[in-house]
């Protein structure tokens, strides 16, 4: 592992304990109002989630489980009910606030990538960290240190077009967590990439878990990725339907298609 | 163009080209600050070069327009203070008689200062010691019907121009057109002229050639000396008949039969363009005729012509603008398009710039980077855009008008230019900053996952208030342009002079508007001014003018 990553062991801030939650949703309500149709994506979510956990949130399409997770990490409003992260109330939290915790706090992997494509790897790497006042000189050592831990400090200088899907997916892996973050944010992290890449992404996440005990919210229709997970949690219809421990027994069983 | 709008242009070069360092000058600031965000804005320029080169198109209208406009201004500066000094040459001053004359003491033929008088007035500038007077000389113009011998070629209106030979020193401004030498009247022969361009042009004449002009019914026979160049000294006096033939006062006065002078020539001891000298030389003048009873008066000075040149331009730069608002306005809109366009071609980028932690300043900095970057291609390519417009309108106007003797140089000066890229880069910069600040105000949901930002219903769609909202937004947008028009015209008012305003003074571009378009129909010939510029100075000396021209 790089030095980067055993240098900042503790993910977990002072606010948030073993003991108290680093995530809680109370009585989350999302509706989407398109003045003709409106859609309860969320209806009265209720969520604990401990520091260290790896979670998985599966479901079938559209049962609002990528809304949650945008909810959840601050990137999209609710419409009533508390989300509290490392025990700080979203809702009072300015746009700027918000935007600093999660280039402090949070790191993003996303289905598509999302690099930027005028950037090289190593600079989309660290784009968080420069944006977040960090200097530039310790940055490009992090952002190297990150690619490095996910292999592709050989790809440092070249751009997103010239990389494979799985590289891509590794550089948004590096940029997740070159700022050391307590909650790591997955929506499909491994949806565009074949099994085996898909695989050894899983291990890279598993490993930074089980290592520097991140917080990780994988949304995921992929039950062998969610088997990989230490808590499933099932949605339907904008509401949680179960929440369950990983064990040998109950490995992401399948509770509707999707 | 010294002024616009009634202020300095060189007050407007200095506000602008520190607006201009301002803009770079945050753009430098991102660049320091945050360099990854200024590449990850500068590095999208090349990305795509046809699209690139289409923004800098686009941006480039407004920057066109103005360097149109201003660049016009100056040609028509250039070309009619040229005019001015090239007829005026060491000529600052002129008197007449028209007092005299009113007060029945010019004789029937026109002539207004009898030799007594200008006798006399030698004698006074002789006794006063005018520190920046030089030179003085009387002057007859005498329009005369003239046929070349040699060509069979007739012209029916030369001007005939005698000047004082004892006093022509101070008045070097007879140039032989060949040689560049200073030519004097009092090297002529009897029966001897000197011929201007225009007038060998016409006449298809060359030196040696017998001239016969008719005077009085009378064929009186000359011989050219030599061709020289057009000035006011050598007969051309008049915008559409500059042909002329200069001989001594003498010569002219016992031709023509009168023993009167049509004006009084003073020079000043500084050059051709030497306008503080013409000033000084008019206020020693003023104070000398004012303190005798002669009855002359000033009919006209130099800086005063070059003054109403400039005038003339600034309308013209003024003119253009205004006609140019409305285009300057789409321009602006199409940037804010532009920039609409980009970002939503760009919209998951900018989602996922800001989900890791970009605020919504950093993707402003990022478009004003961006923006920066095509703002002073666009303001450069716009500017040479501009200047070539302007030449070609010039040129053409030139040809079109050149039967009634109007020619244009085209010309600009370095100020204008800097002013037109200074005032097309701020323009162009505003315009980028207001619209990367709308659109970096995204959701970032919508925007990373690239679908229509969730937009809620409006509850006062298809209400009153809500029709009464869209019509005081249209209001709002639409008094931007015509609320800069309005103040366009009111300030352009102010560009005359304080004393020559008139009650109302909005009534002004209008008498601006009518008096350049009687330019030619109101000037009254023998005038030894460039057309127009006579009727202009004449105007301000009658309190009639107003409502002659507003008419």
């Amino acid at each position: 592992m790089s030095a980067v990553f055993q240098k900042e062991p503790a993910v977990v801030s002072e606010i948030s304990t073993p003991n108290r939650p680093i995530i809680e949703a109370l009585d989350v309500i999302k509706t989407y109002d398109t003045g003709k149709v409106k859609v309860n994506a969320l209806r009265g979510i209720n969520l604990r989630i401990m520091p260290g956990e790896m979670v998985a949130i599966m479901g079938p399409s559209g049962c609002g489980k990528t809304t949650l997770l945008n909810c959840l990490s601050g990137l999209d409003v609710i419409d009533s009910g508390t989300v509290n992260v490392e025990g700080v109330d979203l809702a009072r939290m300015s746009d700027n606030d918000k935007t600093e915790h999660r280039a402090r706090r949070m790191g993003f992997i996303f289905q598509f990538y999302n690099l930027l494509p005028v950037l090289s790897a190593v600079e989309n790497v660290e784009l968080p960290l420069l944006v977040a006042g960090v200097k530039a000189k310790e940055a490009r050592h992090r952002a190297m240190d990150a690619l490095t831990v996910v292999k592709l400090d050989n790809w440092a200088t070249h751009k997103p077009a010239e990389l494979s899907g799985g590289q891509r997916q590794r550089v948004t892996i590096a940029r997740a967590l070159v700022n050391t973050p307590a909650i790591v944010w997955g929506d499909e992290p491994t949806g565009d990439l074949d099994s085996v890449t898909a695989g050894e992404i899983m291990d890279l996440l598993q490993t930074l878990n089980r290592e520097h005990s991140q917080t990780f919210v994988l949304v995921t229709h992929d039950h062998g990725i969610a088997a990989r997970t230490q808590r499933i949690i099932h949605m339907q219809d904008g509401a949680i339907t179960s929440d369950e421990p990983v064990t040998p027994g109950n490995e992401a069983k399948p509770q509707n298609a999707g | 163009m010294d002024s616009m709008f009634g202020i300095s242009m060189n007050t407007i070069l200095i506000v602008l080209v520190t607006l201009l360092a301002f803009s770079v000058g945050i753009s430098l600031l991102v660049a320091l600050r945050n360099r990854i965000i200024f590449m990850l804005g500068i590095r999208n320029i090349p990305r795509r070069v046809a699209q690139t080169v289409l923004i800098v198109i686009g941006l480039m209208l407004s920057t066109v327009i103005i360097t149109a406009a201003f660049t016009t201004g100056d040609t028509v500066d250039y070309s009619i203070t040229k005019q001015t000094y090239d007829l005026l040459g060491h000529v600052d001053t002129i008197l007449d008689g028209e007092v005299a004359s009113a007060t029945g003491a010019s004789d029937s033929s026109g002539h207004s200062i009898s030799n007594e008088e200008y006798q006399t007035f030698l004698n006074d500038v002789q006794a006063a010691h005018l520190p920046d007077v030089d030179g003085v000389a009387g002057a007859l113009l005498s329009p005369v019907p003239v046929i070349d011998a040699r060509t069979d070629l007739s012209e029916a209106n030369v001007m005939f121009a005698g000047i004082d030979a004892e006093r022509e020193e101070p008045f070097p401004d007879i140039i032989d057109a060949h040689s560049g030498a200073v030519l004097r009247v009092g090297d002529l022969a009897p029966g001897e002229v000197y011929l201007n361009q225009e007038a060998e042009n016409k006449l298809d004449a060359e030196a040696g050639d017998t001239l016969n002009v008719y005077v009085n019914g009378e064929e009186r026979p000359f011989t050219v000396k030599a061709i020289v160049k057009n000035a006011g000294i050598t007969g051309a006096v008049e915008g559409q008949a500059r042909e002329g033939m200069v001989a001594s006062l003498a010569s002219v006065q016992s031709i023509v039969g009168t023993d009167r002078l049509d004006a009084i020539l003073i020079s000043g001891k500084g050059g051709v363009r030497d306008l503080e000298t013409s000033r000084k030389v008019e206020t020693e003048v003023d104070g000398l005729i004012k303190s005798t009873t002669l009855g002359l008066e000033i009919s006209d000075t130099k800086h005063g012509l070059v003054h109403d040149a400039e005038l003339i331009s600034n309308f013209m730069a003024t003119f253009f603008l205004l006609l140019g608002l409305f285009s300057i306005g789409a321009g602006l809109l199409l940037i804010v398009m532009i920039f609409v366009m980009l970002a939503a071609e760009r919209k998951s980028e900018m989602g996922m710039a800001r989900a890791v932690g970009t605020k919504r300043l950093h993707l402003v900095e990022m478009f004003l980077a961006e923006g920066t970057g095509y703002d002073l291609m666009s303001a450069l390519a716009g500017v040479f855009l501009g200047v070539l417009v302007a030449f070609g309108l010039t040129t053409a106007a030139s040809a079109i008008f050149s039967s009634f003797g109007l020619s244009f140089t085209p010309h600009a000066t370095a100020r204008s230019i800097a002013i037109s890229y200074s005032l097309g880069v701020v323009l162009t910069f505003l315009t980028v900053a207001f619209s990367s600040w709308r659109v970096s105000n995204l959701n970032i949901v919508a925007a990373i996952r690239d679908t229509p930002e969730n937009l809620t219903a409006n509850p006062e769609a298809g209400t009153f208030r809500g029709y009464a909202r869209s019509l005081l937004n249209a209001v709002v947008v639409l008094s931007f342009p015509i609320g800069t028009m309005l103040f366009f015209l009111r300030g352009s008012a102010f560009a005359a002079p304080k004393g020559e305003r008139a009650p109302g003074s909005r009534c002004l571009m209008a008498c601006w508007v009518s008096r350049s378009i009687n330019w030619r129909c109101l000037s009254p010939p023998g005038n030894l001014f460039p057309p127009g510029l006579s009727t202009y100075r004449d105007s301000r000396r009658s309190p009639w003018c107003w409502a002659r021209f507003s008419v």
